[in-house]
């Protein structure tokens, strides 16, 4: 410590320091000076783009949820939830007594319901819930089967777990275009009634058995959520927003 | 003093300079949306016999499903002393297996509870008939299993089924 200090008391290590942070701020006021100047030149005027991104996650062709920018910081959200949680509803076409084994049809699309192209991609999670709505681990999500298609316009860059699948959409999204569907159905596996427990108890002197299907009651939840990201310098917006590293080669994403 | 001064100044003009070397941070436009969706599933069932009693020596079998039940097979078999003969005589729906058994044809929903009537007659051997003798009627079920287009596939009896046995209290 007493040599750093004594290092930095030196006039010649002062002298330096002070020249070498002047001339950092320097280059710093011509990089800022420049960009001033370019702002209130017509050329840059003249290619000043619009801004607002939106997307949209639609279910069967109806929207679920949708947020786009307006101005000013004022986003324009919207979703059919009746819930407290205020995300989109899915599966309000599914009976409520599910069928185990059928096949429900669930077509999970993006549109772009914003001002300017857009690269999207969306995470897929799902897992079994329990009557107080705790998380059970126990039990294998694959279990809920999704039916992902068109796997030609959506790829992968990480393996999935059991629980979670993030796919990316190949293409540039257009304004009001939507992608084609991830998702085209999903099923619950009939394994499910295949476990039982039995419980013995005494009552009034009498052995009474209970059975009863040991996953009776629980819950499926599946999760989508659709992120968006704009055109311009897209692959090192990508990589600052979503920590990945995708190569874009003009409107087409692929693995790097 | 001096040497203070060179200090101080020192520090601050390495503040600047790390300050100057930060890279510079860049906004980009994003957004995103979210979708949930969350069902019960239901494997519950329970069925009940009800039987009436429409002439001497005779049974008339009804398995009705209970409310809130998942849909489910049926099956019903009478268990009597071995001098004793049972005569089957089923309404519509119901079909005689190769076990003794007989089997509804149709599984039983929420929209279609009741089995139609299975008439049961008893002939006790005439030379030891007994004073009193029971006739147990056995009803059993299994849930229906459906394919993919929502189908119901024909009943699986002999399905093994895992069974974790509970505590006793």
């Amino acid at each position: 410590m007493k040599h750093i200090k004594d290092f930095l008391s030196k006039p010649a290590t002062t002298i330096t320091l002070l020249v070498l942070a002047a001339v950092l701020l320097i280059q710093s006021g011509i990089g800022t000076t420049k960009a001033a100047l370019t702002y209130f030149s017509p050329t840059y005027n003249s290619r000043l783009q619009l801004t607002q991104i939106g997307v949209s996650l639609l279910e069967n062709d109806k929207v679920i949820s949708s947020r786009d920018y307006q101005s000013e910081g004022n986003w324009n959200e919207n979703n059919n939830a009746n819930d407290i949680q205020n995300t989109g509803l899915l599966f309000s076409d599914v009976e409520e007594n599910i069928k185990l084994g059928k096949r429900y049809p669930t077509v999970l699309e993006v549109q772009n319901s914003g001002q300017i192209p857009e690269f999207v991609r969306v995470t897929i999670t799902k897992y079994w819930l329990d009557e107080n709505d705790q998380k059970v681990t126990t039990l294998d999500p694959d279990l809920i089967e999704l039916n992902y298609v068109n796997k030609d316009d959506w790829f992968q860059i990480d393996e999935d777990t059991a629980e979670r699948a993030v796919y990316y959409y190949k293409n540039l999204l257009e304004v009001g275009k939507k992608t084609t569907p991830l998702i085209d159905s999903i099923k619950i596996d009939g394994k499910l009634q295949e476990h039982k427990k039995v419980v013995e108890t005494i009552e009034d002197g009498k052995k009474v058995t209970t059975s009863y299907y040991t996953y009776d009651k629980l819950k499926f939840c599946v999760e989508a959520k659709v992120d968006a990201i704009q055109e311009h310098n897209a692959a090192e917006a990508i990589h600052s927003s979503w920590g990945k590293q995708i190569a874009v080669n003009g409107t087409t994403l692929s693995r790097n | 003093m001096k040497r203070t001064w060179n200090l101080i100044l020192s520090c601050l003009a390495l503040c600047g300079i790390l300050f100057f070397t930060l890279p510079q941070a860049y906004a980009y436009f994003t957004t995103y949306v979210a979708g949930r969706g969350v069902k019960e599933i239901n494997l519950s069932h329970e069925t009940k016999i009800e039987e009436e009693i429409p002439g001497p020596l005779q049974k008339s079998v009804t398995v009705t499903l209970e409310e809130g039940s998942q849909p489910v097979y049926v099956r019903v078999l009478a268990i009597a002393p071995t001098n004793t003969t049972l005569t089957y005589t089923p309404s519509q729906g119901w079909s005689q297996g190769n076990d003794g058994y007989y089997y509804y044809n149709t599984y039983l929903t929420e929209q279609n509870t009741s089995t139609n009537p299975l008439l049961i007659k008893i002939e006790p051997d005439q030379e030891n008939t007994p004073t009193e003798f029971n006739v147990v009627v056995l009803s059993e079920s299994v849930p229906v299993e459906f394919d993919e287009d929502g189908n119901a596939l024909s009943p699986n009896w002999g399905k093994a089924i895992q069974i974790e046995r509970g505590g006793r209290s």
